[in-house]
């Protein structure tokens, strides 16, 4: 017979869907920013509204998602004692200062993009501000690898899926956004200028089937570091499993993952005639199906990271 | 002379599962219902008639590389010069990063303003048993048995949407007595000492026996030690 144990804690999970939210926010709106700066770096000003979009949209999400993270808070107005102390070891304060400077920077970004003219401030504010928003969109990675008691997200590949998922869900948002706007002021019609956009956005199509092929590909040595790991990595899979696996594997995976990228690749592959609404039907399917993956991917992995394991003794 | 670094030795030959270590830590930092900054791990194995029993007690291990204070964006959660692991109220935010990095699960968080049930208007049985908020009135305190020496150096009851954990009784230590759970102990089976000292008791018990910690492949050099077995 299997050891019976019994250990009365506080039942979890302790980090709740806000955490997954501002995780989630946090990184599109970083995916978002580095968006409008490729758009900028590649076409200059002939996608001035788009690059607009993503400009704005970057400290907008951001500020969102630490708007989940103060209301999951105990004591939210005491929030500023992050930037009296110093933590150098703890995620969260790194977290913290970065966060600050990206969205005070990344709004001073997107103000300058009011205007017509080129501004050569902009371009430059805008690479002081890519490294920080790696590091940001970084950090949300790290802030649940580095918990070494929950053996779900103390992997490399829990970094390197935060960093991916920011790069799917900014893009997604940043195009979503931009055909709604797009639809709102009358522009979404077929003509040339629409063609001549579908046809720009044709290496964002590609850069976002790579991304979401390398997203997969680190899922994959996710789960294979922890059915393949020590015996806590495989407790941990099997309870995060047994609890979220439908919203990780259906919702995450298949919705948000596996169904957008052939509706992509025949989106961004396929030559000769098209029918451009349905084209552009398409892209907000699969946009809208990877920002509800990557809500519910971000949300399955904090939850199950705190799944209940099997008490480890003194055995 | 070297500072103090304090450790705990529990000796599981001596413990007899009565949990009185348990009920003297809620008492003396006047713990709120559902919490355990003192608390246990029961397990039974094998088939009968070869059937086995164990009973571990549980605190917070003090951690020399303790997770929750390198985690901690605040330095709320630290360590003292004595080597206890600390929570400080003041600079605390709420944001459960300790309780997420804590293997141990010693650290529990207020999530509603804590002794409810002494706020309690309502009477077990209507008009023959008093209310929880009439036996707290009838005590003059907050809460009946409210300890007001656990004030001295944290908060006497702590606030809701912050965490609170075993201080090593730091109040009682500060006046040169054990923790509570230590002088409550039936069995004397807890023996709280300074690890800097050879000559003290912990450190004889340490080298007289093998010990061993909860969770020794976390790295987290915890400073509660189990010697011999249940």
């Amino acid at each position: 017979m299997d050891p019976e144990v019994v250990y009365n804690i506080q039942a979890g999970p302790y980090w709740d869907w806000r955490v997954a939210m501002d995780l989630f926010l946090g990184g599109a709106g970083v995916g978002a920013f580095l968006f409008a700066i490729g758009l900028h770096e590649a076409f200059r000003a002939r996608y001035r509204r788009i690059t607009q979009t993503a400009a704005w949209l970057a400290p907008i999400l951001v500020i969102g998602g630490l708007l989940f993270l103060l209301a999951k808070l105990g004591r939210p107005m005491h929030l500023w004692l992050t930037f009296t102390r110093f933590a150098p070891t703890s995620p969260l304060w790194w977290g913290g200062i970065f966060q600050t400077f990206f969205v005070i920077g990344s709004i001073w970004h997107a103000w300058k993009w009011r205007i017509e003219e080129p501004d050569p401030g902009r371009r430059r504010l805008g690479w002081v501000l890519t490294p920080i928003a790696i590091i940001v969109g970084a950090y949300h990675g790290l802030l649940l690898a580095v918990v070494t008691a929950r053996p779900l997200w103390n992997t490399g590949p829990t970094v390197v899926a935060a960093l991916l998922a920011f790069i799917t869900t900014g893009i997604a948002a940043v195009m979503l956004t931009h055909l709604i706007r797009m639809k709102v002021s009358g522009r979404l019609v077929p003509g040339e200028h629409l063609d001549t956009f579908l046809t720009d956005m044709r290496p964002v199509g590609n850069i976002l089937l790579a991304a979401l092929t390398l997203q997969l590909g680190t899922f994959f040595l996710w789960w294979l570091s922890l059915s393949f790991g020590d015996l806590q990595d495989q407790q941990a899979l099997a309870a995060a499993n047994e609890s979220y696996g439908t919203m990780f594997w259906t919702v995450g995976i298949g919705l948000g993952l596996i169904v957008p990228l052939p509706l992509l690749a025949f989106i961004t592959w396929r030559n000769g005639e098209r029918n451009r609404l349905t084209h552009v039907r398409a892209i907000l399917v699969s946009c809208l199906l990877i920002l509800i993956g990557g809500y519910f991917f971000r949300l399955a992995v904090v939850l199950g990271g705190q799944a209940q394991l099997p008490v480890p003794t003194l055995s | 002379m070297a500072k103090k670094r304090y450790g705990m030795v529990i000796d599981l030959h001596r413990c007899v599962g009565c949990s009185a270590c348990d009920i003297a830590c809620k008492t003396e930092n006047n713990v709120p219902e559902g919490f355990h900054w003192s608390n246990h791990i029961i397990e039974t194995s094998g088939t009968f008639p070869n059937v086995r029993y164990r009973y571990i007690p549980t605190l917070c291990n003090h951690c020399e590389d303790a997770p929750c204070v390198a985690n901690c964006p605040t330095t709320a959660m630290h360590k003292s010069e004595e080597g206890l692991t600390l929570h400080d109220p003041d600079l605390c935010i709420g944001c459960m990063t300790c309780m997420v990095s804590c293997p141990y699960g010693v650290i529990y968080r207020n999530e509603v303003t804590p002794h409810a049930e002494w706020r309690d208007e309502s009477a077990a049985i209507p008009g023959c048993t008093s209310s929880g908020r009439e036996v707290a009135a009838k005590s003059g305190e907050s809460i009946p048995n409210y300890n007001p020496a656990r004030a001295e150096t944290y908060p006497g009851i702590r606030e809701v949407g912050l965490p609170e954990k075993c201080t090593m009784c730091d109040h009682r230590l500060a006046k040169g007595e054990l923790p509570w759970c230590v002088e409550s102990c039936p069995a004397g089976a807890r023996i709280f000492g300074d690890l800097n000292d050879p000559e003290s008791p912990l450190s004889r018990a340490l080298a007289k026996h093998a010990p061993r910690v909860l969770q020794k492949d976390k790295g987290t050099k915890p400073k509660v030690f189990y010697i011999r077995d249940y």
